[in-house]
């Protein structure tokens, strides 16, 4: 029992200390983490050129998809429109907009983060979640991004990007909510299907 | 066989008359010529309007005249540019005025411009409805943009607001394009506002002090830069109109004034190289045609005369008897330029060409009695005084005649109620009269003095005269037939001539009010004669412009409306939608915080950044607006964001300070303008501003329209149709196609109705003389079968008539008559003639005459006024082909009727008994 014991509280600690050491990544170092890996994708010579801008979209979409909130992402999306929805609506909606929103994000990194270098400022709490302040860096001009993440299990997940003023999810919050106001929730994800079978 | 002339009182009484007198009847004869000259030229006036060729009682001329009362009469003189580059025409307008403004009593108004600032405060219901939604969805559409802008109210606040919103599109276009119902629809806003902003930025950088205004990319043009608006342009925009009233006083006074213009036009244009103007407007054109008419006139008189004279030396193998003949022209002309004075007082365009036609009628005159003199001198040295008297007695019964005719021939143009015939009428037929005088008293006297007549020892003994070429005219009937069988053909060829009615065809095509004239007819449709009518009320010149505009024949309309905004009510209800924005924004009028370099320098960048990822993602698509846009906006960046460096531009300081104070001044009066606008109540009739007032509404408050036609309206089927929708409108419209309209008309048919009349009053008038039908007939054959083949020419070189040289019909009949008459004359009183049908010296009198007069008229020729000239050509054709039928077949017929001549039976015996007393009153017998 002893010897149990013994055995199981050291993995017991070794766990804990792993566990705390996931606890300890900051939210810079999670955004810088992503980012690296975005930009070694497309910084690779043996990936560069617009022939393998395919592979590049593929391999950044991996990194989006497992960063990503989309759960949250939608629901706020949706704004108040999102608490009259069934389950089964609800499920449809988040695929959809996971898909779409991959697919966009995906083309937002391909075209402008390059060979940029990133300059990464403050890192401050909001709400329940953190703030990254970040700059791209090219000869004589920078674009503020700023990354809006919240804890999930050990790491954090991303559920919006604030390019130079301008918040994605705000921009998805205000054309759904035009679009449902107008035309009503189902037209609204008719139009995200039809634009996903086009992309497929 | 000699005459019993002797017995005639009043040629005895004539040569005693002419012996004791011919150095007075000279010296009067000259004296009078002088003070005639004198008088005319103190006293002779030239009136060039064509109005003042119809009857001033006329209901039409009377309500030209009111209209031209009530609203003034303005704008005779235009000079128009071509509108290469707008700037440079307006340029030049201003510098044209600044010139014209040294002539004051020249050029007592001019009207360029409507001055915009007057029109300011209503300047959004003056654009178009397009433009106005257009402004309303920018002003909407780009309201964050201008909240934006008012709220930071300096430079950079401006570029963060514009960075937002291409920030905002390119999201939106990334993420949620698929939502949007326009897939073609631009990734980016319109950049013409930041493109148009940052070219004035880079350019105040770089040194250039000169703001231009880049809201005209926001705004329609009018409104953000009023410096270019207000001058008058044709609605195609390709000419610029400067409209010029200048100093009337007759046309003396107009031709120096628009010599005058011209000049400074040159002087002007001689600053803008690539330019090119001329003057036109109806003045001009009166102008032009009066003087080039009168240059060419002037100088047709005066070769008349050296080229009658020189063929009369030819003829006559002497140079003294053309002197004499030249002596007696000339003072029958000043004599006729004396009593047009006193009678009409002025020429107008019809008769100011009365000289070289009198020269070349009334030397026949004379000829014809140097020719019998010449006969009758036979092979003498010396005239004596019964050889004068009798060549006199023998030659004055068909000279007087042929005047007689000729007079006729031109005074039913007086009865015509045509003014300008009836004028002309009035000088030629007393132009007639007094050369006749002249040639019977002074001509005689002349010879008498310069020959040095004295009596002789014998009686005049008259010879046998010589045959006309010796021919025994063997086929007189196969003459009489061709000559009558062209002659018929002309009847036919009379029908077939066409009539060309268009004015403009008759002046000189080089002129320059023509040249202009003709341009902006063809390629702006804008003429400068139109109609005119006039409205009582708003409502009705509303309801008569709608009418008119949709008349086919109708281009556009001006009127007091013009100037008006319309559809007023729909706008105003469109710019009630922009309140809310204009009673929340609100612009600073000077920066709240200045801008630094370095601080304008990052938005910028990060603009640009955008704008550059933007560019290569266009790269490889079709041209497009936004391509364009995003090309230059990244150049300018580029730029402007080095000059912006104040390490490297220490003067960029200062610069961006100085361009955002007037960028922000700018743009504070252009939305407290637009604020006006907003609150303005509609402009009225009393707001125009006085030089519109005055052109387009009268002191009883009479409102006029212009009504400008889309047809060529200087010929005739399309004036007519103009004035036909005219009238369809308001049977009272007047203006300068309606006068045209009827001024073509009226002058034709009087020109034919004269000539009718003429030729029925001649005709009576050989009818008393001859107390025969038969030799009536005889003595019209030449100017029938002549005009016939006149006809036939015509036809045949499709000569059409126009408005000048349909007085060849009046002309030709004296001609045409007095050919006739000397032969027929001379055949009736003279057995010897009758002997040989045509004695020699008669034809040859007859050809000098035909010659001289052709010479007369072909001077003419020489004119640029194509009017003119087409009378000379016409009249030369007539009086050679009357000048051959009178030489061929009238004496045909007079062969086959000579020996049936006594056997004629008087046809109407009173006129007979009429016809005797008259020849017993002029003292001549009739031959055996």
């Amino acid at each position: 029992m002893k010897k149990l014991l013994f055995g199981i509280c050291p993995a017991l600690a070794i766990l804990c200390l792993l566990a705390s050491a996931a606890l300890a990544v900051t939210p810079t170092a999670y955004v810088k983490g992503i980012l690296d890996q975005v930009i070694a994708i497309q910084t690779d010579p043996a990936k560069s050129g617009p022939e393998h801008r395919k592979a590049r979209g593929q391999a950044i979409r991996e990194i989006i998809k497992n960063n990503f909130d989309f759960d949250l992402m939608a629901k706020n999306s949706l704004g108040s429109a999102y608490g009259g929805l069934s389950s089964g609506q609800r499920q449809e909606f988040v695929t959809t907009f996971s898909y779409l929103f991959q697919d966009s994000y995906t083309r937002l990194v391909l075209d402008f983060l390059k060979k940029e270098t990133i300059k990464y400022d403050q890192e401050r709490k909001e709400g329940a979640g953190a703030r990254v302040n970040t700059k791209l860096v090219r000869t004589n001009e920078t674009i503020p991004v700023d990354y809006l993440m919240r804890p999930k299990g050990d790491g954090w997940l991303l559920y919006d990007v604030i390019v130079d003023g301008v918040s994605i999810l705000d921009n998805y919050q205000r054309q759904f909510t035009q679009v449902i106001r107008t035309n009503g929730f189902d037209f609204l994800l008719k139009k995200m299907k039809t634009q996903k079978q086009a992309l497929q | 066989m000699s005459d019993n002339f002797e017995s005639s009182q009043t040629c005895q009484h004539l040569i005693r008359g002419l012996q004791r007198f011919a150095w007075p009847i000279i010296a009067v004869a000259l004296l009078l010529a002088g003070l005639s000259v004198y008088y005319a030229l103190t006293h002779l006036a030239f009136r060039t309007n064509r109005n003042d060729l119809v009857a001033s009682e006329q209901k039409l001329i009377a309500r030209s005249e009111q209209l031209d009362k009530a609203f003034g009469s303005h704008d005779g003189l235009m000079v128009v540019a071509e509108n290469g580059h707008r700037s440079n025409s307006i340029r030049f307008a201003e510098a044209l005025a600044q010139e014209l403004r040294r002539y004051p009593k020249e050029f007592p108004e001019f009207f360029y411009r409507l001055e915009p600032d007057k029109f300011k405060q209503w300047a959004l219901l003056y654009l178009e409805p397009k433009e106005l939604a257009k402004l309303k969805a920018s002003l909407l559409e780009n309201r964050p943009v201008l909240e934006g802008l008012a709220a930071r109210g300096n430079l950079t606040g401006y570029f963060q607001v514009v960075n937002g919103e291409i920030t905002r599109s390119m999201i939106g276009h990334l993420f949620t394009e698929f939502l949007e119902d326009n897939k073609a629809a631009e990734t980016l806003p319109d950049l013409s506002f930041l493109n148009a902003t940052l070219r004035q930025l880079q350019q105040r950088l770089e040194g250039d002090r000169n703001y231009v205004s880049p809201l005209k990319s926001f705004f329609p043009g009018e409104l953000a830069d009023l410096s270019q608006e207000g001058y008058l342009f044709t609605e195609n925009d390709k000419y610029l109109l400067f409209l010029i009233t200048p100093e009337e006083d007759g046309y003396a006074t107009s031709s120096r004034t628009l010599a005058l213009l011209r000049q400074i036009v040159d002087r002007v244009k001689a600053g803008f190289p690539h330019l090119k103007a001329g003057v036109t407007g109806p003045a001009a054109l009166e102008a032009d045609e009066m003087t080039g008419a009168m240059t060419d006139i002037a100088l047709a008189t005066w070769l008349s005369l050296m080229g009658q004279m020189l063929l009369l030396i030819i003829f006559l193998r002497s140079l003294k008897r053309p002197l004499l003949e030249c002596v007696v022209l000339v003072t029958g002309l000043c004599l006729t330029f004396g009593v047009a004075t006193l009678t009409v007082g002025h020429l107008n365009l019809l008769s100011m060409v009365f000289a070289p036609l009198m020269l070349g009628l009334t030397i026949d005159y004379g000829i014809h009695f140097l020719c019998r003199l010449e006969e009758e001198q036979n092979s003498s040295k010396r005239i004596s005084l019964e050889t004068l008297a009798f060549s006199l007695h023998r030659v004055a019964p068909g000279i007087t005649y042929a005047a007689l005719a000729a007079a006729f021939s031109f005074l039913p143009l007086v009865f015509t109620g045509f003014k300008g015939l009836a004028e002309m009428g009035q000088i030629l037929a007393l132009g007639m009269l007094i050369m006749l005088v002249v040639t019977l008293v002074l001509l005689p006297a002349l010879v008498m003095v310069s020959e040095k007549c004295r009596p002789g020892s014998a009686p005049h003994e008259s010879h046998a005269p010589r045959p006309f070429l010796a021919l025994a005219w063997k086929r007189p009937g196969v003459i009489a037939v061709l000559g009558l069988g062209l002659m018929a053909l002309g009847g036919l060829s009379f029908t077939q001539v066409k009539f060309d009615l268009n004015p403009l065809h008759l002046q000189n095509q080089n002129t320059e009010s023509v040249v202009w004239e003709m341009k902006l007819l063809k390629d702006s449709r804008y003429s400068t004669a139109y109609g005119a009518l006039t409205a009582n009320s708003l409502e009705e010149l509303e309801a008569k412009s709608r009418k008119l505009k949709e008349q086919p024949t109708v281009s556009h309309v001006e009127s007091a409306l013009s100037f008006l905004p319309g559809g007023v009510e729909a706008k105003r209800a469109m710019l009630q939608e922009l309140g809310p924005i204009f009673s929340k924004v609100e612009f600073p009028g000077a920066p709240l915080s200045p801008s630094a370099p370095e601080e304008l320098a990052e938005v910028l960048g990060r603009i640009n950044f955008k704008l550059s990822q933007a560019r290569n993602s266009l790269e490889n698509a079709a041209d497009s607006a936004t391509k364009t846009q995003i090309l230059e906006a990244t150049a300018l960046l580029h730029r402007v964001i080095l000059l912006l460096n104040p390490q490297l531009h220490p003067e960029s300081v200062a610069a961006v300070a100085d361009f955002e104070k007037r960028f922000c001044g700018d743009l504070k009066n252009m939305w407290d303008l637009l604020k006006e606008n907003l609150l303005a109540a509609p402009p009225s009739l009393q707001d125009l501003p006085p030089e519109v007032k005055k052109r387009f509404v009268s002191s009883q408050g009479e409102l006029l329209i212009r009504v400008f036609p889309s047809l060529d309206i200087w010929e005739h089927e399309p004036l007519e149709k103009f004035v036909h929708d005219l009238k369809k409108v308001d049977p009272e419209a007047v203006g300068d196609p309606v006068l045209l309209h009827h001024f073509n008309l009226a002058f034709r048919n009087a020109c034919l109705w004269a000539a009718g009349i003429a030729l029925a009053a001649i005709a009576v008038m050989l009818l008393l003389l001859f107390r025969s039908l038969k030799l009536t007939l005889l003595a019209l054959l030449p100017l029938f079968v002549g005009t016939g083949w006149t006809l036939n020419m015509m036809w045949l070189l499709d000569l059409p008539f126009n408005q000048a040289n349909v007085l060849f019909l009046p002309l030709i009949l004296g001609e045409g008559i007095e050919f006739g008459i000397i032969i027929l004359v001379r055949w009736q009183m003279e057995e010897s003639a009758r002997a040989i049908t045509l004695p020699a010296s008669t034809a040859k009198g007859v050809a000098l005459a035909a010659l001289t007069t052709t010479l007369g008229f072909g001077s003419l020729m020489i004119s640029g006024h194509q009017g003119v000239f087409s009378l000379g050509l016409l009249a030369t054709v007539g009086s050679l082909s009357v000048l051959l039928a009178s030489l061929s077949v009238l004496p045909a017929f007079l062969r086959l009727l000579e020996k049936s001549y006594k056997e004629t039976i008087p046809v109407f015996p009173q006129l007979e008994v009429l016809g005797r007393r008259l020849t017993q009153l002029l003292g001549w017998k009739t031959a055996r």
